[in-house]
């Protein structure tokens, strides 16, 4: 039984400008003496009382009057014993309309008040209930130990109307806080839970995106080699293609050698014959010196598929490196003069595409920074510690002289988005993602950068190292 | 196309081989370079009819000599060889340097067979119309000054001259 089905309203869980329920006013009064329901019934419901008795009261000097007068008026069942009182909870909780307060006696024929008590408390454990005793006979101790509780009060008969008129207000206030104080930590409860599984919702959806981010990045550096890597491609291509129309043209001279060829008007038969195999020894070395590029260059690209990549391989970095300049070879032929440094490496564990990405982002930049003529020099060393790793660590630089990053911009250019290129150019997640990558090795990476100086990377990988089985 | 003086430049020596092994088969006289510095240096010692440049090399690069060409030396004609990555410079290579057609690298023989004797035969139009369009010039010169001196004259008969001749 939740707070809901006390208070009968359909609690939405997000609104929590819910007028407040209406105060539960009922009492249960269960004693076997009329005398005794009477007053009860003269103290919390003074208009209703008999005329009689009012003027008893005025006649004996009690006047209803000195009773605290509750705001608004109470709601009393007078039942004359256990078994009665125990009918009329039943029906209050069927009917969704429960007491706040019980005034229970202690000695009454048939079932005495603890063990009404107890049984009240099996249907609406939510009663706040007085006991009302007269003897002396049962120890508040004996009555716990029937009832099962021990959150309950004592009165002692004769009780003053005072008492009874505070107990009543003071009780059944308290059960209406208590129901609101369920009602809220339900509502609370089901708030955090709906946050929750706002919050895991949010999370999967920030995941899905930044992957989707990160594909359209190795999408657009793709596509910015896309253009070099045409050109790297189809040079080679074009003189296979020719060689082979040549080597066609050979095979023809073969078949028919009388024919006039470029030799001019004459030319004898051997020799002609033997500058032919030798053009097509030739045309053959070429066009396969030219298919081995083109195999070269898309091995290359293949470290950009999604399904090559792994983690926690062995790997040198030397060599990732020379992967990555070798698919930029492009951009740097012609303005770019590359200076490479390269240290004695041991192999260590990390993702190899990754590293990839990371530093084809880096020597992007640098291609991009140089403005004109510049130098991109590249050194990697192995170190037993780094400037920020304190462990054995892979420090790999690119350093160009371009334009420079300034000052103001240095702890900038790592967030998601940040560029200095015009709209359209570039995502601005190059260097984001490079520093996702280095983060994701638990490295670190630096940059050194003026306007007009240049400027140098500096990324520390931890040294990892690939066992002697890999 | 024979006997054609034709300069190829690529920075790609296979490349050039290939060309030259095409245009040579074609009857023309091949000369080749791999940058577009050397390239200038041959159009200045040799008559050279056409030029096939490679729009992607180092040093001043495709562009600039083509552009330099047009300038300097414009009764060579020119025709730009580009990847596919490179459309873009293509089309500014024709619309600014006065590049007559390009070439996609890699490209197909009949098509170079027939771009480069389309572009000498309109290499051979363009400079017997100019050659006339010069002729016309000298003769409408003439015949002003001699209508200044003598006006009227040009009514009569003259031969091809400016000779007044006499009934």
């Amino acid at each position: 039984m939740t707070s809901h089905d006390i208070i009968g309203d359909a609690s939405d869980a997000m609104s929590s400008d819910k007028p407040p329920s209406p105060k539960n006013r009922r009492i249960l009064i269960v004693d076997d003496d009329p005398g005794v329901r009477s007053s009860y019934q003269s103290i919390l419901q003074p208009d209703d009382m008999d005329d009689f008795f009012a003027m008893g009261m005025e006649v004996l000097g009690e006047s209803a009057l000195d009773a605290w007068e509750p705001q608004e008026p109470y709601q009393l069942t007078l039942t004359e014993s256990g078994e009665q009182g125990l009918d009329a909870v039943a029906a209050a909780v069927r009917q969704k309309r429960h007491y706040a307060l019980a005034f229970v006696d202690m000695s009454m024929p048939g079932l005495d008040g603890a063990k009404t008590v107890k049984h009240i408390w099996t249907m609406d454990p939510h009663v706040k209930i007085v006991i009302v005793t007269a003897y002396s006979k049962y120890t508040p101790d004996q009555i716990v130990r029937v009832a099962g509780r021990d959150d309950i009060l004592y009165l002692r008969k004769p009780f003053n109307p005072l008492e009874i008129s505070q107990f009543a207000r003071a009780l059944t206030n308290q059960w209406n806080l208590e129901r609101e104080r369920d009602r809220l930590a339900e509502n609370l409860h089901l708030a955090n839970r709906n946050l929750e599984e706002l919050n895991k919702h949010l999370e999967e959806k920030v995941k899905e995106k930044t992957a989707l981010l990160i594909q359209s990045e190795k999408m657009s550096s793709l596509g910015v080699l896309v253009a070099g890597v045409a050109h790297e491609i189809n040079n080679p291509l074009s003189f296979v293609i020719s060689n082979l129309y040549h080597l066609q043209d050979c095979a023809r001279s073969v078949a028919r050698p009388g024919d006039r060829t470029r030799e001019g008007n004459t030319g004898k038969r051997a020799v002609h014959a033997k500058r032919l195999v030798a053009d097509m020894h030739a045309l053959i070395d070429e066009a396969l010196e030219g298919a081995d590029r083109i195999a070269g260059i898309v091995n290359e690209l293949r470290t950009f598929s999604r399904s090559e990549e792994v983690e926690g391989v062995p790997a040198d970095i030397n060599m990732i490196l020379d992967s990555a300049v070798n698919l930029l070879r492009h951009e740097l032929k012609y303005n770019v003069k590359l200076i490479k440094r390269a240290g004695r490496l041991p192999r260590i564990i990390c993702s190899p595409q990754k590293l990839s990405q990371l530093f084809l982002n880096l020597l992007m930049n640098a291609v991009q920074a140089i403005e004109g003529q510049g130098t991109i020099t590249i050194s990697t060393r192995a170190a037993q510690q780094g400037r920020h790793l304190t462990s054995p660590c892979i420090v790999t630089t690119i350093a160009d002289t371009g334009k420079g990053i300034p000052a103001t911009d240095h702890d900038k250019i790592f967030d998601p988005f940040f560029t200095t290129k015009p709209v359209g150019e570039g995502t601005g997640l190059g260097l984001s993602i490079a520093w996702d990558i280095v983060r994701h090795h638990s490295g670190h990476i630096g940059v050194k950068s003026a306007p007009g100086q240049g400027t140098t990377f500096t990324v520390e990988l931890p040294a990892v190292p690939a066992g002697p089985a890999n | 196309m024979r006997q054609s003086d034709i300069l190829i430049i690529d920075d790609e020596p296979y490349i050039v081989r290939a060309l030259s092994r095409t245009l040579s088969v074609l009857g023309c006289v091949v000369h080749t370079a791999n940058r577009g510095e050397s390239g200038l240096e041959i159009l200045e010692q040799r008559d050279i009819d056409l030029a096939i440049c490679d729009l992607k090399m180092p040093g001043m690069g495709g562009l600039a000599f083509l552009k330099q060409v047009q300038v300097q030396h414009p009764y060579v004609f020119t025709i730009a060889l580009t990847a596919h990555g490179d459309l873009e410079t293509a089309v500014e290579a024709i619309n600014t340097a006065g590049v007559y057609k390009f070439l996609l690298k890699p490209w197909n023989e009949d098509d170079l067979r027939q771009t480069v004797q389309r572009v000498l035969e309109a290499r051979l139009l363009t400079l017997e119309r100019d050659s006339l369009n010069q002729k016309v010039k000298r003769q409408v010169a003439i015949l002003k000054r001699l209508e200044k001196e003598h006006p009227g004259i040009t009514k009569k008969h003259l031969d091809e001259h400016g000779n007044v001749l006499l009934p």
